[in-house]
């Protein structure tokens, strides 16, 4: 397979980087580590840009830092970085986790957490636990800048939400309240270097009498775009948790989820492990908090 | 204590600096002046009739140096089955009929890969599509589309080969138990590191030197000769580095020709190397097979008949048909005392990439269905498995039909061996519990006999030259595919002449330097090129007896040996000289001619099949997660019978590959096909087992000397894998308490998600 030809552009500046963006609309697009772009790229099923516009020459994307009571990391921070970030471990150790089971060394060393975010994949690892977290995007455009979640910006299989010439910028995430925790769980046959035929996040609060307070679960690779289970959060939500309640709310999940046969696994084996993987998510919130 | 100095030691490989340090040149690692990119046009349907193809636009096309078609070849028919040429049916390029998806049209030579790409598209090929057949029902079914219209139900009778011996009838009506089972195995692929690669250079008039990432570059050689119309040594065949073999290049493919003629066309060097799709798609695979199984045995558990049909998915041309058809009949009757045997093999023609010999040559296939029944027999006479194995194992010295005399068999020992490191009696033995164990056993030949290249050399041949600074240059065209036969080789040298290791050089795998092999594949190098240079090493060493004895002044009673850098009188090294001089006397004697011994190894009188028999037995352990599917292999133990073990390390690391190859074809592996077209052609897609999902692995070699094996060695590169998928299906069996006919055991069928799978 080859990548047909495109011209390759390296703005400066966001400003330059969202006009050029905006300028060439559907023919272009934003290269991050390039990990997902470039694969697309190879492949005839897939449109082909004509114009790849490089984020790699415009300065401070890079960066994991606290700032308050909020953790912000850089559009163009790599999946490395947020793996192995101290602020990150100590915040959300799941999170990091998360990031260092991806792929491989060498992607993790080049893809970036904006880029898994953006080119919207159903497996994509750091969705549902971002989702779970409540974090925000911070995007730019030629009109300015405005703030979504990330549970608002997934539109499909492949597809988000940002309109022509806007930019992420950054992903922001609230530190964690008191008794909070968040689990994330990825499920795939093999061992490693495999996509998720099952992911899912569970963000938990309890309240002081250990009870659940709030909780958010998402479950990633079982709809067309990670999707959000409300009915099994329902299920835990005001409860104690134990093993009985958690495997409930994982049968509530299975009903939610929606997904395909494909190579990788069938729908039925799909739901299946929805159910089992939500109870032990949940369950492993859980013992995050009381632990 | 050890008899031997270098056989036997853990030697590095010779070539595992090069590739360690990434020094070492594989095909497409070089490059000539004016080297032209060259790319193959792929057929878009599985079957289809070729009404025109125009390659004028291409060809206008600038940078393009040359295009070829199916009409280019001087002879379009390739095949290694010169004994047999109604068993040619592949041609270089295809020129009126494809029949299968990615078969090779046309091909194009260019400055560089985007303008060669280009000239792709450019080339127009008219096609009339054709019903075709995909699976093995859908080809034998009455009326079904034929693949190749001599051929009614896509059966070529001369590729099927019934055996038979005993009565099986009688063995039957005698036995206490009779169970006919179906079994099911998928099409996998090689999976070498490596891509297909060539790179041709024609230099006029009428030579050719092509260096090819083949593990034949004999047959190669003679192939690419007569589709070019060259004489067969105007063919230089070299073969650079390999970075795998598995089977995967025993036959040639369209690049290999290709190369060649777009290089006479053209006048400049031609280099073509497949991506990963392209092997995905078109290069070799393994025979997906639908086995049926009927055994009896005695109540006492003695195996007194197997009667086995299988039918093999061939895809569209015959390739090793007959050897694989041959050989997955073969493996039931050389590990087991079989009085009564009859074998019905089909290998039938569907419009899928041609399927071909692949690691084990039909042995996983056929060990899957036998170890498996083996233990379903056990279970129905409430006998231990290993029991009813021990009872029937085969022990050196017995008579199979097939084969001829057992010289050398360790299974007893290997069975012996297994069951005690594992603590086999000790097992828990209720089922369903999650944790499972299971014991099988395998045989694998150590190089086929067969002469379906109807060659005039000798299988193997070897020449060592001696240098008078006690050194030695060893030429073999043995062909190391990457499991270190060259190493082996220079063992057996340094061995033989009382060197060591690091005096000998390998000059190897080029057809106009080296004596002719056969080269890689059916686990022959150790036995054939082996013995080859076994004999070489003691043709030069009677030279050097001979030059030194006078000088030594020993009397007709006297015995002289090579050992330890020394020609000397036996069991005293004073009198003695160094080994170089011991050259030097020659090299003065024979008036300055090269010191330089010859040896050759054919496997005369050695049965139909095979000189000698690799044995050995395997333990899986297993858990199964229940609420997953997901079995994790825990530990894999396997004892070794491969006779002498002249390499442990190199032996070890043979083990360990069939492990995770067998792992593979236990528990994910499986190439999804639909209507010819592979639907997970990558490997995200195509799920081997990754580092991470290796077992703990315990290695044993059981000692056995076999005495047709150079110092008593034989197999170890291929055996190994036969028998790991049963031991872990047998195991997950133990596991879970029921089993799935049909590999590979996936987790949905280890939850019942796949109802028409569950047995
Ligand atoms: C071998 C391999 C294994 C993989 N394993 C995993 C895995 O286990 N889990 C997983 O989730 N993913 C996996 N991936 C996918 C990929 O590596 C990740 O999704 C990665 O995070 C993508 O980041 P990137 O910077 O390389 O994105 P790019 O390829 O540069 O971009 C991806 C998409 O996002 C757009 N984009 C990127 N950055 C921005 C931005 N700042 N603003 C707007 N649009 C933007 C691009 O235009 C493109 O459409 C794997 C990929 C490979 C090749």
């Amino acid at each position: 397979m080859r990548i047909t030809k495109f011209e390759y552009l390296t703005p400066s500046s966001l400003e330059e980087a969202c006009l050029v963006l905006q300028q060439h609309g559907s023919q272009a697009a934003v290269l991050a580590g390039g990990t997902d772009l470039l694969v697309k790229m190879k492949n005839p099923r897939h449109s082909h840009p004509q114009y790849v516009v490089s984020l790699k020459n415009i300065q401070g994307l890079e960066y994991i830092r606290r700032d308050k009571d909020m953790l912000r990391i850089g559009a163009l921070t790599k999946l490395d970085a947020v793996a192995n970030s101290e602020v990150i471990k100590t915040a959300y150790s799941s999170l990091a986790f998360a990031a260092d089971n991806m792929a491989t060394p060498q992607i993790r060393n080049i893809g970036t957490i904006a880029g898994n975010l953006c080119n919207a994949a159903r497996s994509a690892d750091m969705a549902p636990p971002l989702m779970a977290l409540e974090a925000l995007l911070n995007i730019v455009s030629p009109q300015g800048t405005r703030t979504i979640p990330v549970d608002s910006f997934f539109a499909g299989q492949g597809k988000n939400t940002l309109r022509s010439g806007e930019i992420v910028t950054e992903v922001v995430i609230p530190l964690p309240p008191a008794r909070f925790a968040l689990w994330y769980q990825k499920f795939s046959p093999r061992s490693a270097r495999d996509i998720a035929a099952v992911g899912v996040a569970v963000a938990l609060r309890l309240d002081s009498g250990g009870k659940c307070e709030k909780c958010r679960i998402f479950l990633g690779a079982v709809a067309d775009t990670p999707i959000r289970a409300p009915l099994s959060e329902a299920v835990i939500t005001g409860n104690k948790i134990d093993e009985v309640l958690a495997a409930a709310a994982g049968k509530q999940a299975v009903s939610e989820c929606r997904p395909i046969d494909d190579n990788r696994a069938t729908a039925d084996y799909r739901r299946h492990i929805v159910g089992v993987v939500t109870k032990d998510a949940i369950l492993e919130a859980y013992r995050g908090v009381v632990a | 204590m050890n008899k031997f100095s270098v056989i036997g030691q853990s030697v590095p490989r010779i070539d595992g600096w090069a590739k360690a340090t990434g020094s070492a040149m594989y095909t497409d690692d070089l490059s000539l002046p004016g080297m032209l990119i060259g790319k193959l046009l792929r057929s878009p349907h599985a079957h289809a009739r070729i009404l025109s193809i125009d390659v004028s636009k291409a060809l206008a096309l600038p940078g393009v140096k040359a295009v070829i078609t199916g009409n280019d070849p001087v002879t379009n028919k390739t095949t290694h089955w010169r004994m047999r040429p109604q068993l040619a049916d592949m041609a270089a390029l295809a020129s009126d009929r494809v029949r299968f998806l990615g078969e090779e049209v046309a091909a194009v030579a260019a400055v560089d890969e985007d303008t060669a790409i280009e000239a792709l598209s450019l080339i127009k090929v008219e096609y009339e599509p054709l019903p075709g057949v995909f699976t093995i029902e859908e080809a034998i079914a009455e009326n079904a589309p034929r693949v190749h219209d001599e051929f009614d139900r896509n059966i070529n009778p001369s590729v099927s080969l019934p055996v038979s011996y005993g009565d099986v009838e009688k063995g039957f009506a005698e036995s206490f138990h009779v169970r006919t089972d179906k079994f099911s195995t998928p099409t996998v692929i090689h999976a070498y590191m490596e891509p297909h690669s060539a790179l041709a250079s024609y230099e006029p008039p009428g030579k050719l030197t092509l260096w090819a990432s083949t593990a034949t570059p004999y047959y190669l050689k003679g192939d690419v000769a007569q589709v070019m119309g060259l004489r067969e040594s105007d063919v230089r065949v070299i073969k650079p580095y390999l970075g795998g073999n598995f089977g995967g290049r025993n036959v040639p493919f369209a690049l290999d020709f290709c190369a060649g003629l777009l290089s006479m066309r053209s006048g400049k060097p031609v280099k073509i190397t497949y991506d990963r799709k392209e092997e995905f798609n078109a290069a070799g695979r393994r025979h997906a097979a639908r086995l049926e199984l009927k055994t009896g045995v005695s109540k006492e558990g003695i195996l007194l008949a197997k009667e086995i049909s299988v039918y093999l998915d061939g895809g569209a041309y015959n390739g090793f048909g007959p050897t694989v058809t041959f050989l997955s009949g073969l493996y039931h009757t050389v590990v087991y005392r079989l009085p009564n045997y009859k074998f019905n093999g089909y290998r039938v023609y569907t419009n899928n990439p041609i399927a071909i010999g692949m690691r084990g040559f039909c042995g996983p296939q056929a060990h899957f269905a036998a170890e498996t029944q083996m233990d379903m027999i056990a279970e129905d006479l409430g006998m231990d498995p290993v029991e009813l194995r021990l009872k029937n194992v085969i022990k050196t010295g017995e008579i199979v039909p097939t084969v001829g005399v057992i010289k050398s068999c360790g299974l007893t020992e290997a069975l012996n061996k297994v069951s005690s490191a594992v603590n086999w009696s000790g097992r828990p033995k209720e089922k369903g519990t999650g944790k499972g164990m299971a014991i099988t056993c395998f045989g694998q030949m150590s190089g086929a006999n067969f002469n379906f290249y109807n060659t005039p050399y000798a299988y193997s041949g070897a020449e060592i030259r001696a240098y008078p600074d006690g050194t030695l240059t060893l030429f073999s065209l043995a062909a190391d595919v990457g499991q270190g036969s060259d190493t082996l080789l220079c063992q057996i040298a340094a061995e033989e002449l009382g060197l060591k290791i690091g005096d000998v050089r390998f000059i190897g795998n080029d057809t106009a330097v080296d004596p002719v092999d056969l080269g890689a594949y059916s686990s022959r190098q150790t036995m054939f090129s082996g013995n080859a240079v076994l004999a070489a090493a003691r043709d030069l060493k009677q030279q050097l007896f001979e030059a030194a004895s006078p000088k030594l002044e020993t009397s007709v009673i006297h015995e002289l040996e090579a050992r330890d850098g020394r020609i000397q009188v036996k069991g005293s090294a004073k009198r003695g000289m160094t080994f170089g001089e011991a050259v030097m006397c020659v090299l003065r004697a024979k008036g300055g001619k090269e010191v330089s011994g010859f040896g050759t190894y054919t496997p005369r009188g050695k049965g139909t099949a095979t000189p000698a028999v690799g044995y050995g037995v395997a333990a899986a352990e297993v858990e199964v997660n229940k609420e997953t599917g997901v079995t994790r292999v825990t530990r894999f133990t396997m004892a070794h019978d491969c006779g002498t073990n002249i390499n442990p390390m190199a032996v070890e690391g043979q083990v360990y590959g069939s492990i995770q190859m067998g792992l593979g074809y236990a528990l994910s592996e499986k190439l999804i096909i639909d209507k010819g077209r592979v639907m997970n052609a990558n490997f995200l897609d195509y799920k081997m087992p990754s580092t991470l999902d290796m077992p703990e692995m315990v290695s044993f070699a059981i000692d056995t000397v076999d005495p047709e094996g150079p110092f008593g060695a034989k197999e170890s590169g291929e055996g190994p894998i036969n028998c790991v998928a049963p031991a872990i299906t047998n195991a997950v069996y133990n596991a879970v308490g029921f089993r799935v006919m049909e590999l590979p055991v996936r987790p949905d069928d280890i939850l019942g998600l796949r109802k028409d799978k569950k047995g």
